[in-house]
């Protein structure tokens, strides 16, 4: 049992493991992509069968929503974990790296370095080991040790040596993206807002969910305006809103796309629009009698044709229906007849289908309002969220293009002369060949 | 001088230059060598006067942006990135015989811009949610994320190649493949580097916009899937046992992810970087 353990352990520590998910990850969200988000278990079933096999496997893994899907969140989690070991089992071994201190040094273990390099000068040790020590004082080196003996004398001198810990920041910025992202997700909600023109709201629709949030204000639009570029397209969706609280106005402020609105943490942003009508004046003619009246219809309350025991009431309204133009759908109730209603077209008063019953309709006045919808949101991680995408970036920085450095350094007297023996490791293998010697250029310039 | 004939002009650019590389590939001439860097050089700064003279043509239109907000313009404006880092890379390692694969996408990118009917080169106005000052910068370094991963593309295929025909007397000219290899290396960490600053300008721009830093639209999806793959070929390369090869092949298949991210989740995925309101 601990062998199973040990090796689940060391599996989860590797970086094929790391790999793995990653890939892992990458394949899942292709899935993701392939198949439709965001539609009902009733629309798998009725776009692959009542009885196939791809809806059922579908809907057991909640395919529909997968990037919000259990497992999908496991595989993240494990990414989280995964990262989580190695910085656990590495970390330690890094710091130990770091603060390393070289007791021992002579030429015998110098030699051993693939980037090892044998000097002479006609100095005295000492003089020597003195002019080494201000050379790489003064050339952006840190002493990490000395050792000073008769005759002899080490040094160990590091360059961005911080640079070794930056793969740790990489990994740290990703988990501080993921937490800002499930405090965002617990502690903070999304949703949707419609608002008519001149009304007002406190309700915001949450999203992936069949539930309402109630704001402790409420959002008053004033006015919703397209504004268009000389070619006809829009060039600018302007929302201009009120913000009440019990009743009063607290402030004016008007939301565009890329401009929104921030209030009390709960963030506003333009992002549809609608037109509804509220009021519409129709005229009924009565076929069989020719007897015309006209009526105020609206969306609220159902009106009566006087003296015909029948009551219609406004239903619907579309800016553009088949390519006639605006149009209203209206229901009627006949007294003993089955309920009707049908679309009206608002722009041809003698269209032969503009009739309910034996009503022919012709609408006399429309008033269409605009409606906003903004998406509205609260999310508590984003400042974490936004932290992890800055200090990503500088650490991605700092683990491909800094270099940790170390060099080894002993001057030893034989005989008349001097010599010294320099040693060099990277944490970047590319380049080392090319320091090293440049290093040695200017030591051997030095003496 | 308008600019689409600049641009036209510097496709045929695109096209001659890599007549030259693929010369200096299969031949090792050098003469022929220094004739495509000298093209290139000479194109690219033609191409950019090109975009520079399309951007100050939609100011005289009264609808000034940047020339990089539709199909035509982004595929112009990414052919330029890969020869630009194809070149910047040149600089250091001056490995000529690679050229012939990003001057190929740049050739192909600006030809698919200039005579697909499909693509339309009208300079039009901004809509709504693209007018921001993240534009600039998302699209920027996406592009050269993109770009980076296109040169890497273009050394694995010679690295593959050259592996698989070396014996046969083929690709002689070209480095040892451990050179590719180190340079593939550098590249992919340049594309990586820039692609994750474009995703994450990306992301800060949605929240600004929309209210969300990331709703798994199909490409911010898609660009993850890219981030993820060369993420992970960035792992790969210190296991011992993927060396080499297997990078390469993953490498060509990330490619293929930033393609798809690119062009494909426009044409064949639904509803998609849907910018604007409606």
């Amino acid at each position: 049992m601990k062998q199973v353990l040990d090796n689940c352990y060391r599996f989860l520590t590797s970086l094929r493991c790391a790999v793995i998910i990653l890939l892992l990850l990458a394949g899942a969200s292709i899935l993701g992509t392939l198949l439709p988000q965001g539609i009902t278990e009733e629309g798998v079933l009725a776009l692959y069968g009542e009885n196939s096999l791809k809806a059922w496997v579908i809907i057991l893994f909640g395919l529909t929503d997968l990037y919000h899907s259990l497992w999908f969140q496991a595989l993240i989690g494990l990414l989280a974990l995964n990262i989580s070991l190695c910085t656990a089992e590495r970390f330690p071994k890094t710091l130990k790296i770091w603060s390393h201190e070289d007791k021992e040094l002579n030429p015998e273990r110098l030699r051993k370095f693939t980037n090892f390099s044998e000097l002479a000068s006609q100095k005295t040790n000492e003089e020597t080991a003195a002019q080494l020590k201000n050379f790489f004082n003064s050339h952006g080196w840190k002493k990490l040790t000395e050792n000073v003996k008769e005759q002899k004398w080490a040094g160990v001198f590091v360059k961005g040596w911080a640079f070794l810990f930056s793969v740790y920041g990489v990994h740290a910025s990703v988990l501080l993206i993921l937490i800002g992202a499930f405090v965002g997700s617990t502690m903070g909600f999304k949703g949707t807002m419609a608002i008519l023109q001149g009304d007002s709201t406190n309700v915001v629709n949450l999203m992936r969910k069949n539930k309402v949030i109630i704001l402790p204000f409420e959002v008053k639009c004033d006015k919703f305006d397209i504004q268009f570029y000389p070619d006809g397209t829009p060039s600018e969706y302007i929302s201009e809103v009120t913000i009440l609280e019990g009743g009063k106005e607290v402030r004016k402020a008007t939301i565009k796309v890329n401009d929104p609105l921030t209030y009390r943490g709960v963030s506003f942003y333009q992002a549809t629009y609608g037109t509804v009508i509220k009021r519409a004046v129709v005229s009924f003619t009565d076929e069989r009698t020719g007897e015309e009246i006209k009526l105020e219809l609206t969306t609220e309350n159902e009106e009566e044709l006087p003296g015909k025991n029948t009551v219609v009431q406004l239903m619907d309204y579309r800016e553009e229906f088949g390519g006639f133009g605006p149009a209203i759908a209206i229901g009627m109730l006949e007294e003993g007849e089955q309920p009707k209603a049908g679309w009206i077209l608002v722009k041809h008063p003698n269209f032969h289908g503009n009739r309910l019953g034996h009503y022919r309709l012709a609408v006399v006045d429309v008033e269409p309002t605009y409606y906003t919808g903004l998406q509205v949101k609260r999310d508590p991680g984003t400042w974490l969220v936004l932290i992890g995408f800055v200090l990503i970036v500088i650490f991605i920085l700092a683990t491909f293009y800094g270099t940790a450095t170390k060099v080894w350094c002993v001057v030893e007297k034989a005989g008349n002369s001097t010599k010294i023996y320099v040693a060099m490791k990277s944490s970047r293998t590319g380049l080392i060949d090319e320091k090293f010697s440049a290093l040695c250029h200017a030591i051997k310039k030095l003496l | 001088m308008s600019s689409s004939f600049i641009l036209t002009v510097v496709t045929y650019g695109w096209f001659v230059c890599s007549l030259f590389y693929a010369v200096a590939l299969l031949f090792k001439r050098n003469f022929f060598g220094k004739l495509a860097v000298v093209g290139s050089v000479a194109v690219l700064l033609m191409h950019m006067a090109g975009m520079i003279l399309r951007w100050k043509e939609s100011y005289n239109l009264g609808i000034g942006h940047a020339p990089i907000t539709n199909l035509y313009e982004s595929l112009v404006f990414g052919s330029w990135s890969v020869m630009f880092v194809y070149l910047l890379f040149l600089r250091r390692w001056r490995i000529i015989e690679l050229g012939i694969i990003p001057s190929l996408l740049a050739f192909l990118a600006m030809a698919y811009a200039s005579f697909s009917p499909n693509v339309e080169s009208r300079i039009q106005p901004l809509i709504p949610a693209l007018k921001s000052n993240w534009l600039i910068a998302h699209v920027i370094t996406c592009f050269l994320g993109y770009a980076g991963f296109a040169v890497s593309f273009g050394a694995s295929v010679i690295y593959l190649a050259k592996a698989k025909y070396e014996d046969r007397g083929l690709f002689r000219s070209v480095p040892d493949i451990r050179t590719l290899e180190r340079f593939n290396y550098q590249v992919i960490i340049f594309g990586f580097l820039w692609l994750t600053v474009g995703i994450l300008t990306g992301a800060v721009w949605a929240d600004s916009a929309w209210g969300s830093y990331w709703s798994w639209d199909p490409k911010e999806t898609w660009s993850l899937i890219t981030w993820l793959i060369y993420a992970a070929i960035l792992h790969a390369r210190s296991i011992q046992s993927w060396s080499g090869r297997r990078i390469a092949i993953l490498s060509v298949i990330g490619f293929g992810c930033v393609l798809f991210t690119y062009l494909g989740v426009n044409f064949l995925l639904s509803g998609l970087h849907s910018y604007g309101a409606r």
